[in-house]
C-alpha cells in the first residue's frame, strides 16, 4: 500500500470518528470561533473607522487651516482673510469662473438620543452653496437642501439611523428653533455622514462669530496643491497651513486606527493562547482515546507518518470549522453595525462609522485559526507516532 | 482539610493536562481583569464627579465670556464659583502630551479639594505670574526641578506674538491622591498669564464650576443659571460634575459593550473547556472512586472531593490571572499616561467579582462529574460496566 493511500485511509477514518469525541472536539471549535470572532470584530472596527475617515478626504481637494492647527477644531481663520485665500492660484474654477472653495465654520449641537440616554455632541458645519461642485459625492436621500438665511439644517444619514433625526425634526440651539429639511449621504462612508450641515453665514450670525474654522477648495489640476501652497506661503498677511484633504484624513485616523489594531491583536492573541491550550488538551485526549486504534494500525503495517497527519488533519479540520463559525458570527452581528468613536481626545465630537467585515479580515482569521490548530496538533501528533504498540494493545486486556 | 493531600494528588494526576487547563483559565481571567480594570477605572473617574458641584459650559463647544462670572455668582444657592480655560500642548514632542488648565488661583483649590497642594506651593504659584504647578508623577517622570523654565508647545492656543510656545517657571507639584487621574499629565497655570498672552478668545473661559449649598437643588440652580443666558449669543448648559463626566465617557464610544462581549466570549469557551476536562478526568478515575467507596468513603465525600478539586483548579488559576492583570495594568497605564490617559489599576471589587466567577465556573463545570461520582455504584464501576 502506498503512503498516500495510507494517509487517505487513516485521515478519513479519523475524521469520520469525530462525532464520537464530540465534547473535546467542540472545545477546539468553540475556542477558535471565539478567537476569530473577537479578532475579526475588533479589526472590522479599525477597518470601518479608517474607511469612514478616508471617505471624507479626496486627493482632488485641499483643506486650509490656521497655522499650527492640527485639527479643524483648533483652527480659526478670520473672515477678512477668506477672499485672499480663495482667490489664490491653484484653486479650480466653476463654469462662471468663480473659485470652487468654501469657508466653513464648525459648532456643536447637543442631541438627546432616541429612547433616552446621555446627550451627545454632534458637529454642526456651516457650508456655502458651492457644495455641489466642491463635494459632488454628497447627495440628498430625502427632503431638500437648506436655504441660506433660514434656520434650516440637513443631517447626515448616520444621524438619522442612530439618533432618529429626520426631515421635520426640530432642534433648539442658539436662541433658535432649527428645522431639519433634508437628509444627505455620501457615496462612500464619510465623517460628514455624522454631521449636521447648514449655511455658513447663517451659522456665523447665530453664533455672532466673524471667523471660520477652515477653507476647503477644489484643486486645479495635478499641480494645484503646489501652486496654492506657494501662493499662500508668500502672502505675509496670511498664517495658514494647507493640506491635501486625503492626507489630512489619513493622518487624523492614524492614531485611533493603531490603537484599535493593537487592541484587536492583543486581545485576539491572548484568547488565541487560551484556545491553544484548550486545543492541546483536547487533542491529547483524542490521541489517548484512539491509542488502541493507532496501535492496531501500526501493528498491521501503517507508518507513523499517516498517523501524525491524521492528528494534524483532525486539528486543522476543527480549527477551520471554528474559524468559519467565528467569522460568520462577526459578520452576522457586526458587519454594518454602526458604532461611534471619538477621533482624537476630548477636543472632537464622536464620529459614527459602520464596522466592516472584509474578506481579507476573514482570511486573516482563518490563518490565525490554522496556526493555532497546527501548533496545538503538533505535540499530540508526535505522541501518537511514538505510542509503544505492544503496551497500547495489552492495555486493552 | 485532612483530604487536602488527596485533592492535591488528584489534581496533578495528569500533569500536562492540568497545566494546559490552568493556562487557559489564567489567560481568560487575565483578560477579564484587564478589561474590567480599564472599564472600572473610567467608571471610577465618573463617580468621583461630585453632585454638589455644577459645571457650566457652552453647548456649542465654544468658550464662554468671563463676564458671565458675576451673574453666576449672584444666583441663589451658589456658594462659590471658579472658572478655567483649557489647552492641549506637548513638551518636546507629541509623546509628552500636556493638559494645561489656566485656573483662577483664588477659588480653584477651595473648589477642588481633590487637588492636594502644599500651602507654600500655592503661595508661590499665586505670586508667580508665569508659574506652573505640575502633577507630581509627571514632574518626576520628566525630571523637572523647582526653578526650571519649561517650554510647552500649545496645539490649540496661539500667542499674540504668533508663536505657540508658552514658557513657564516650574514652582512645584500637586497630586490627586487615590484617583486614576493622578497619572494624568495635568499642568496648572495662572489664568491671567494665559488670557493676556493668547491671540484669540481673549476674555473667555472653557467652563465655570459652581459649588452649591444643597445638592438636591442641583437641577433648579442649574436651570436658573442657564436661564440667565438663554437669550445671549453664548447660551450655557449646566449639569452636575458627575453628569458632565458621564457624558464625556459616553462620547468616547461603546466601551461597555465591547468589554462585555469579549469577556462573555472568553468565558463561554472556558466553561466548555473546563467542563470537558473535568468530565474526562472523572471517567479516567471511575475505578479509583469505586475503590475509595469500598474502603469506606461516603458518596457525599466523593462528590465533595470532586468539587473541591475543581474549585482549587479554577480558583488558583483565576487568582494567578487576576494578579498578573493587577501587576500589568499600572505598567500599561503609566505607559499610556504620557498620551494624557488616566492611570489604570485593578480595583478590589474586580478581584472579588473575578473570584466569584471562578467559583461559579468550578461549580457549573464540575457538578455533572460530581453527581455521577456520587451516584456511582461500586459493583458496576469495578466491573467497568
Amino acid at each position: 500500500m502506498t503512503v498516500l493511500k495510507q494517509i487517505v485511509a487513516v485521515v478519513g477514518m479519523n475524521l469520520r470518528n469525530l462525532p464520537q469525541r464530540l465534547g473535546p472536539s467542540l472545545v477546539i471549535v468553540v475556542g477558535i470561533a471565539g478567537v476569530v470572532a473577537v479578532l475579526v470584530s475588533v479589526l472590522s472596527m479599525a477597518v470601518g473607522f479608517s474607511q469612514t475617515i478616508a471617505g471624507g478626504g479626496s486627493p482632488d481637494r485641499a483643506l486650509i487651516l490656521s497655522g499650527g492647527a492640527l485639527q479643524e477644531a483648533m483652527s480659526s481663520i478670520p473672515s477678512d482673510a477668506v477672499p485672499n485665500i480663495v482667490n489664490a492660484p491653484g484653486i479650480g474654477k466653476d463654469a462662471q469662473g468663480r473659485p470652487i472653495a468654501a469657508a466653513e465654520a464648525l459648532a456643536q449641537v447637543q442631541i438627546e438620543p432616541r429612547g433616552g440616554g446621555k446627550t451627545i455632541n454632534i458637529p454642526l458645519r456651516g457650508v456655502s452653496n458651492v457644495e455641489a461642485e466642491l463635494r459632488p459625492e454628497l447627495h440628498l436621500v430625502s427632503g431638500r437642501m437648506f436655504r441660506p438665511g433660514l434656520h434650516e439644517l440637513v443631517v447626515g444619514r448616520n444621524l438619522e439611523t442612530r439618533y432618529g433625526l429626520g426631515v421635520g425634526s426640530h432642534l433648539k440651539f442658539q436662541n433658535g428653533d432649527w428645522v431639519v429639511v433634508g437628509v444627505f449621504a455620501s457615496d462612500r462612508a464619510s465623517t460628514l455622514d455624522s454631521q449636521i450641515l447648514t449655511d455658513a453665514q447663517t451659522l456665523l450670525a447665530a453664533y455672532q462669530r466673524n471667523w471660520f474654522q477652515s477653507i476647503t477648495v477644489r484643486l486645479a489640476g495635478p499641480h494645484g496643491l503646489d501652486a496654492l501652497k506657494q501662493a499662500l506661503a508668500s502672502d505675509p498677511t496670511l498664517h495658514v497651513a494647507t493640506f491635501r484633504e486625503s492626507d489630512y484624513a489619513a493622518n487624523q485616523s492614524r492614531a485611533l486606527n493603531a490603537v484599535l489594531r493593537f487592541i484587536g491583536y492583543f486581545i485576539g492573541g491572548m484568547m488565541a493562547g487560551g484556545a491553544l491550550f484548550g486545543a492541546l488538551n483536547s487533542l491529547y485526549a483524542s490521541v489517548s482515546s484512539r491509542s488502541v486504534e493507532i496501535a492496531t494500525l501500526r501493528a498491521i503495517g501503517f507508518g507513523s507518518g499517516p498517523v501524525v497527519l491524521s492528528v494534524l488533519a483532525e486539528a486543522l479540520f476543527l480549527s477551520l470549522a471554528g474559524a468559519l463559525i467565528g467569522a460568520f458570527c462577526a459578520w452576522v452581528f457586526f458587519n454594518g453595525h454602526v458604532s461611534s468613536m471619538q477621533l482624537q481626545g476630548a477636543l472632537q465630537p464622536p464620529t459614527a462609522f459602520a464596522m466592516s467585515v472584509t474578506p481579507s479580515l476573514v482570511v486573516l482569521g482563518i490563518i490565525w485559526a490554522c496556526v493555532i490548530g497546527l501548533v496545538g496538533g503538533l505535540f499530540p501528533a508526535v505522541r501518537a507516532a511514538r505510542l509503544p504498540i505492544a503496551r497500547a494493545l495489552t492495555a486493552l486486556a | 482539610m485532612k483530604y487536602f493531600r488527596l485533592i492535591w494528588t488528584g489534581l496533578w494526576r495528569k500533569k500536562v493536562r492540568t497545566i494546559f487547563t490552568m493556562l487557559s483559565i489564567i489567560v481568560a481571567f487575565l483578560l477579564f481583569g484587564m478589561l474590567q480594570g480599564i472599564d472600572t477605572t473610567f467608571k471610577q473617574l465618573v463617580n468621583q464627579g461630585r453632585l454638589n458641584v455644577l459645571v457650566t459650559q457652552n453647548p456649542a463647544g465654544l468658550p464662554l465670556p468671563l463676564a458671565d462670572l458675576s451673574q453666576i455668582q449672584a444666583v441663589h444657592g451658589v456658594t462659590r464659583v471658579t472658572y478655567r480655560a483649557l489647552f492641549i500642548g506637548d513638551y518636546q514632542s507629541l509623546r509628552n502630551i500636556m493638559i494645561v488648565l489656566p485656573i483662577d488661583p483664588d477659588n480653584f483649590f477651595a473648589e477642588n479639594p481633590q487637588f492636594s497642594v502644599s500651602q507654600r506651593n500655592r503661595d508661590v504659584f499665586l505670586h508667580t505670574r508665569t508659574g506652573m504647578l505640575v502633577m507630581k508623577s509627571v514632574a518626576e517622570r520628566l525630571g523637572w526641578k523647582v526653578g526650571d523654565r519649561i517650554p510647552i508647545q500649545a496645539l490649540n492656543a496661539r500667542k499674540k506674538d504668533g508663536t505657540a510656545t508658552w514658557t513657564f517657571d516650574f514652582v512645584g507639584t500637586f497630586d490627586i491622591p487615590n484617583s486614576p487621574a493622578s497619572e494624568q499629565p495635568i499642568l496648572l497655570m495662572n489664568y491671567d498669564y494665559f488670557d493676556t498672552g493668547r491671540a484669540t478668545d481673549t476674555g473667555t473661559v472653557q467652563l465655570y464650576q459652581e459649588t452649591i449649598a444643597d445638592a438636591s437643588q442641583a437641577a433648579t440652580i442649574g436651570n436658573s443659571i442657564d436661564n440667565l443666558f438663554a437669550n445671549s449669543p453664548n447660551r450655557t448648559h449646566t449639569e452636575t460634575e458627575r453628569a458632565s463626566a458621564q457624558s464625556q465617557l459616553a462620547q468616547l464610544g461603546d466601551l461597555d459593550f465591547f468589554v462585555e462581549a469579549i469577556v462573555a466570549a472568553a468565558f463561554a469557551t472556558l466553561l466548555l473547556l473546563t467542563g470537558t476536562t473535568l468530565m474526562q478526568a472523572y471517567r479516567e478515575r471511575i475505578r479509583e472512586f469505586a475503590v475509595m467507596k469500598t474502603i469506606g468513603f461516603t458518596d457525599r465525600t466523593i462528590s465533595v472531593l470532586v468539587l473541591s478539586e475543581a474549585i482549587l483548579l479554577t480558583l488558583g488559576s483565576a487568582l494567578i490571572g487576576l494578579l498578573i492583570a493587577r501587576a500589568l495594568l499600572p505598567v500599561i497605564g503609566s505607559a499610556l499616561s504620557r498620551y494624557g490617559l488616566p492611570g489604570l489599576e485593578l480595583p478590589g471589587i474586580v478581584l472579588g467579582v473575578g473570584v466569584g466567577f471562578a467559583v461559579l465556573l468550578a461549580l457549573v463545570s464540575a457538578v455533572p462529574a460530581a453527581l455521577r461520582a456520587e451516584r456511582l455504584s461500586i459493583v458496576d464501576a469495578l466491573a467497568m460496566r
